[in-house]
């Protein structure tokens, strides 16, 4: 059974490095050998919960420096481009002249727009806090050039920075099952307090009491 | 048993004590279906702990919870868990205990004193037939008579009896259990099973010494009203228990079952060493718990407890 490396950890996927320093400390404090006793039985134990967590971070360390810029803050420096229109765009935006890049990409006549179009337009709408047109434009450029690797990281990008929010509030399982059973007694309720209401109007929703 | 195991509920997030509260009417509904209706009488706070412990082996797709009444609390509706092999395990198991307990407890009174007590032998000698567990009920049985005959030989030693009791309760945790499950459960309870019966003689400590029932710390300290020093060696006897227990908490594999982690971490870290506050530098020698407890000494463990 291949665990994921920030469960592991206990981290989320989008921590940041110090994070997961931090949290890769704490867990060695808890787990180091040192803690238990030759003849403690939970040595053994204690020690394969070592080397999983090592290996986690190790793996970790690998796929963040495999990933170069694309995680954290940075995200939309985008790469070059065949098209020196669209070459010229990136490099506007990689200078942080979003104004500019705008205009340019204004000018491209709505007709003549190609994936890589849309793609830049996200990035420029990104920066202008229009995250729901961005990701709009995301699709577009995804759903028009569904091989682009560049577009699909950066859906990716979206996607790994929307998970987690929410899910921990939930994580006992029972919570989901918590009102099964209540529907019922919701339902009567409602119906007393309606009849409650008829009968202060001088009604009578349910005439036995 | 005894009532220790208890969380420090002001450090619980609310979904966890709710959780908590939930395991607990789910502890005392599976006695009802598994060993009487009566045995409910018997539930306390140290089952629920037992519980959590089965609960980081039980799969997340067998915990479900409802909302309904009971005979205990008629009025409001409460979450309860429903049953699973963790539950009805900590039913039966308690069951066998608390019968065992009982019958040590009378062996040596006479027939009028603690007459509550002997009534309620018939409810637990049925509820330990229909928990079905001979075994088990074999092994505490023997552990209890190997303690007893320690402690009608005056032992002056603490950890020997405490040990028998360590390993009584890591045999409880641990039953059916096998590999790494096995070794950590098995663990815990031993170090929770010493923790309770050193904690139980030094709160007990000044009554005993007074009443000359036996007591290991009575006779290891002479009688003699318990200093500052002794209290701190006790008291540092019993959080390297705690911490030897946080260990075991720390190997368990609650995968998505973090509100069973953080409660554990909780019992163990905070919700004991508050029980040994008694042996504070500044704490009385009996703590308000204890001078509180019943009239009948050192055999008295159980305490009417609120339900949560």
């Amino acid at each position: 059974m291949k665990q994921n490396p920030y469960d592991v950890l206990g981290v989320s996927e989008n921590a940041t490095d110090e994070e997961i320093k931090t949290a890769y400390r704490t867990l060695v404090r808890k787990y180091h050998p040192d803690n238990y006793q030759d003849s403690d039985p939970l040595k053994k134990i204690a020690d394969e919960k070592m080397k999983e967590i090592n290996a986690a971070y190790d793996e970790i360390q690998k796929m963040r420096a495999g990933a170069g810029n694309y995680r954290g803050q940075r995200t939309y420096y985008s790469e070059g481009s065949s098209d020196p229109t669209y070459a010229e765009i990136r490099r506007l935006i990689n200078a942080h002249k979003f104004g500019d890049a705008e205009r340019a990409l204004d000018a491209v006549s709505p007709a003549n727009r190609p994936a890589e179009w849309h793609y830049l337009e996200s990035l420029v709408l990104m920066r202008r806090r229009r995250v729901v047109d961005a990701m709009r434009e995301l699709e577009i450029a995804c759903s028009m050039d569904p091989q682009n690797e560049e577009y699909q990281r950066a859906k990716e990008m979206f996607n790994t920075q929307s998970r987690g929010y929410g899910s921990t509030y939930y994580d006992s399982g029972t919570t989901a099952n918590r009102t099964s059973g209540g529907d019922v007694a919701n339902c009567c309720a409602n119906l007393i307090c309606l009849d409650c209401l008829c009968e202060c109007m001088g009604g009578d929703l349910i005439p036995c009491c | 048993m005894f009532g220790y195991v208890r969380p420090c509920a002001e450090e619980l997030l609310v979904k966890d004590h709710e959780f908590y509260k939930a395991t607990y009417c789910g502890v005392c509904r599976s006695m009802r279906a598994h060993t009487g209706k009566l045995s409910a009488i018997g539930l306390s706070y140290d089952s629920v702990f037992l519980a959590l412990a089965r609960f980081c082996y039980t799969p997340e797709k067998d915990f479900s919870a409802e909302r309904c009444r009971c005979i205990a609390h008629p009025f409001k509706k409460r979450c309860m868990l429903c049953e699973n092999a963790a539950l009805s395990y900590t039913a039966r198991a308690f069951a066998i205990l608390t019968y065992e307990k009982l019958l040590d407890d009378l062996k040596d009174e006479p027939f009028f004193r603690r007459l509550s007590r002997r009534l309620a032998l018939p409810i637990f000698r049925r509820a330990k037939k229909k928990a079905d567990l001979p075994d088990l009920a074999g092994f505490i049985h023997r552990k209890l008579d190997e303690i007893g005959g320690l402690e009608k030989n005056k032992t002056a030693s603490v950890d020997l009896p405490a040990n028998l009791f360590g390993e009584l309760l890591g045999e409880v945790f641990a039953y059916r259990t096998e590999g790494d499950a096995a070794v950590i459960l098995r663990s815990l309870g031993e170090h929770l099973g010493r923790f309770i019966y050193a904690a139980d003689a030094a709160e007990d400590y000044e009554r005993d010494r007074k009443s000359g029932n036996y007591n290991p710390y009575v006779l290891l300290y002479e009688g003699k009203p318990l200093t500052a020093e002794n209290k701190a060696t006790i008291r540092c006897a019993l959080l390297l228990e705690c911490r030897a227990m946080e260990r075991a908490v720390d190997l368990l594999p609650f995968g998505g079952r973090a509100t069973v982690g953080r409660l554990m971490r909780n019992i163990v870290g905070e919700g004991l060493a508050r029980r040994v506050g008694f042996l504070d530098a500044d704490g009385e020698a009996g703590s308000p718990a204890a001078k509180k407890k019943s009239k009948h000494p050192r055999k008295d463990h159980r305490r009417k407890e609120p339900t949560p």
